[in-house]
């Protein structure tokens, strides 16, 4: 938040009764200011009083990609740009494919930190495509409302087996969460966390995506994401 | 998302260890069908099992579709016959047993058990009709099981049942001897019977548990032994402490799944959960064995010196890791050592390497006793309850469950086999040393008095 006061007049420290003038519009607008805050507190308003007027503007969040080839330090510069720019960092999520770094992340900056200073600053100094779009004001409902399943395919590597499946999902209206493949000696294996929306019938899903695997001739398996919670951790369920 | 290499390994257990469920058993209570009129009785006992277990299985194959994961059987445990023939002459006993067969095959269930009476004191007048219609009750129905307990830590053994259960034993196996005295497989005799026990053929509603309730029994030995034989091709240096550590971490996973799916499967049906039964119950096939569980921690030939001490451990680690995973453990809960249900231990059974007198050892520190072991036709009852006698001694001295399940095979020597098939399996005839021997002792009846519980040795 800026807050500034300006008064602009040499006759306020000329006398008492104009000091006390002065430290009386002060405390109004303080107040004002002060509530203007308090009112818009959950919103994340930001105010501030400019040329005698109290001015409210939102702060900036973007939500920024980041890819480049894999080196030591890209987390260091990018968080090193945010910080100079004033941002928090809110969010952030990482992997790397094939020797491809790539990162999402959140951030909130000052009010008139605009998308192109953020993506001119991280591009500087990480070697990186970069990619900053507006984040939304709360974070957003999920896509679909369901239950949360895994989906594994495991077979011999050939083109079009993702194609095929995600396909299937998009047809359904069911989502995809995460997915996660992998091929290693030619043994294709990806790994796909997909919400079943509560109109559909597992048992129906798993008949129409194994006939697509039986065309695709590989093994695939639909399974509630509770099984792998349960066998893998304390927890007996998978928290929402 | 869970990571990758976690899901991995649960696909593994699944698709190459053959991870499933193996029993969810739901428990009725009947005693609110006990009626002086039989047809009355007989009426209640069809509805009260239709109107408790009429969606078991329907809802068994729903939360298997969930999970992916097979549930292998799904049965009922009835509580104790007896009771509802107290009032009712000899004459009750088999049409009891057909409704409860008829019901079983109407609610889609391949068996119940609880065709059972419990005298480790004494004989009440429905205990005894029971007993003694067994050999009529197990070659007239297809379903139905029955189980006997004899002996107790706080009772002692009642040597007239043991006397008494030689003698239904034998009769059972002649009245099935066209099917190698099969009927005698769907028998078992026990010493400390739990009331929440949902393995087949000894499964029944004990007393003290609720009206209906779900008791799981977790999946077989063949996934233990898989992560056993990786551990050990992965890291030649291993120890036993890491073996045990391998086998509590598998037993965990496995106990979970069945924690799991038998809760869903008791939510969805509105009944009680139970308990999560621990055992390895193996099955024919091959990899599903515990005998070779303990091949692969290195008996080369089951029965071996060693045996004992390889299956005590397999046996604690089992429950140590399934305890860790479950806020509700019971049943028996250990590892199971049927020789013709376990392709390996019959197998050591033919080649000579594994004896009835070994078995009986091992049975002191495991599950569950002298279990599905085929002898010699001609083995007189005397020596068939002498067998008894000594393995409930076990149970009585030790604290714990054992049981005696044996088919005296009608017609058949030590070098011949008996082929029951399915999940009942084949074995070579095992030998009964000194048969004839303890006929004086038997006959002396009466009670094996309760043991002292102090100067342990």
């Amino acid at each position: 938040m800026t807050f500034l006061m300006s008064r602009g007049g040499d006759t306020i420290k000329e006398s008492r009764h104009a000091l006390l003038v002065w430290a009386e519009a002060a405390a109004h607008l303080w107040l004002s200011a002060r509530r203007a805050i308090t009112k818009a507190h959950n919103d994340v308003v930001d105010c501030f009083i400019q040329e005698g007027e109290t001015v409210c503007e939102r702060p900036a969040r973007y939500v920024i990609s980041v890819m480049a080839q894999d080196h030591v330090g890209i987390i260091a510069d990018v968080t090193a740009a945010l910080y100079d720019l004033g941002g928090n960092l809110e969010a952030l999520s990482q992997t790397i494919v094939h020797g491809w770094f790539t990162m999402i992340l959140c951030a909130a900056f000052p009010a008139g930190v605009d998308k192109n200073a953020v993506k001119a600053a991280f591009e500087s100094l990480s070697r990186c495509q970069v990619l900053v779009n507006e984040a939304f004001d709360a974070a957003p409902a999920p896509a679909v409302a369901g239950d949360p399943y895994v989906v594994t395919v495991i077979g011999e590597d050939r083109p079009g087996i993702v194609r095929r499946l995600t396909r299937c999902f998009a047809e359904k209206g069911i989502n995809i969460e995460d997915v996660w493949n992998e091929v290693k000696e030619n043994r294709f294996v990806v790994i796909l966390s997909v919400v079943v929306p509560p109109d559909i019938d597992p048992k129906d899903l798993r008949y129409d995506l194994e006939q697509a695997a039986d065309e695709l001739d590989v093994s695939l398996r639909l399974q509630h994401q509770d099984v792998f919670t349960a066998t893998n951790s304390l927890a007996m369920h998978t928290k929402r | 998302m869970i990571p990758t290499e976690d899901i991995l390994k649960t696909i593994e257990m699944i698709q190459v260890e053959n991870l499933d469920v193996r029993a969810v058993t739901l428990g009725i209570n009947l005693l609110s069908c006990a009626d002086p009129d039989s047809g009355r009785m007989l009426r209640r006992v069809r509805s009260r099992i239709h109107a408790a277990a009429g969606s078991l299985v329907a809802c068994c194959d729903e939360v298997s579709g969930k999970y992916g994961i097979p549930i292998v059987n799904k049965r009922l445990a009835v509580s104790a016959a007896s009771a509802l023939l107290e009032a009712h002459g000899a004459d009750a006993c088999l049409p009891l047993a057909r409704v409860l067969d008829e019901s079983a095959a109407a609610v889609g269930v391949d068996i119940i058990g609880g065709y059972s009476a419990l005298v480790q004191k004494g004989f009440s007048d429905g205990d005894r009709r029971l007993i003694e219609s067994i050999p009529d009750v197990l070659s007239g129905t297809s379903r139905v099981c029955s189980s006997v307990n004899v002996a107790s830590t706080k009772a002692g053994v009642n040597m007239d049942a043991v006397a008494l259960m030689g003698r239904q034993i034998k009769a059972t196996a002649e009245r099935t001897a066209e099917k190698d005295g099969f009927g005698a497989a769907k028998l078992v005799v026990f010493a400390n019977i739990p009331e929440d026990n949902p393995f087949m053929a000894g499964a029944f509603l004990g007393p003290g548990e609720p009206g209906t309730v779900i008791n799981i029994g977790v999946s077989g030995p063949g996934v233990i032994k898989r992560a056993l034989e990786k551990l050990i091709a992965g890291q030649g240096d291993v120890d036993l402490e890491r073996i045990a550590e391998e086998i509590k971490r598998t037993s965990f996973r496995v106990t979970r799944v069945g924690e799991l799916m038998g809760r869903e499967v008791a939510e969805r049906l509105g009944v009680a959960f139970g308990v999560v039964d621990l055992s390895l119950a193996p099955t024919p096939r091959i990899g599903d064995s515990v005998g070779e569980i303990l091949q692969t921690m290195g008996i080369a030939a089951i029965g071996a010196p060693g045996s004992t001490a390889a299956v005590a451990m397999l046996n604690d680690a089992v429950k140590k890791g399934g305890l860790f995973a479950s806020s509700s453990v019971g049943g028996l809960s250990g590892a199971f050592i049927p020789v013709c249900e376990d392709a390996a231990l019959a197998k050591a059974v033919e080649d000579g390497s594994l004896s009835l007198e070994k078995l009986e050892a091992m049975t002191s520190v495991c599950s569950v006793g002298l279990d599905m072991i085929v002898v010699p036709g001609d083995t007189d009852a005397e020596t068939l309850a002498a067998l008894i006698a000594d393995e409930m001694a076990i149970g009585v001295i030790n604290n714990k469950t054992t049981a005696v399940r044996v088919i005296p095979v009608p017609g058949k020597q030590v070098g011949d086999r008996a082929v029951f098939g399915g999940l009942f399996g084949e074995a070579g005839i095992a030998e009964v040393r000194n048969p004839g021997c303890s006929s004086r002792f038997v006959a002396f009846g009466g009670r094996i008095p309760a043991p002292l519980r102090s100067l342990n040795n």
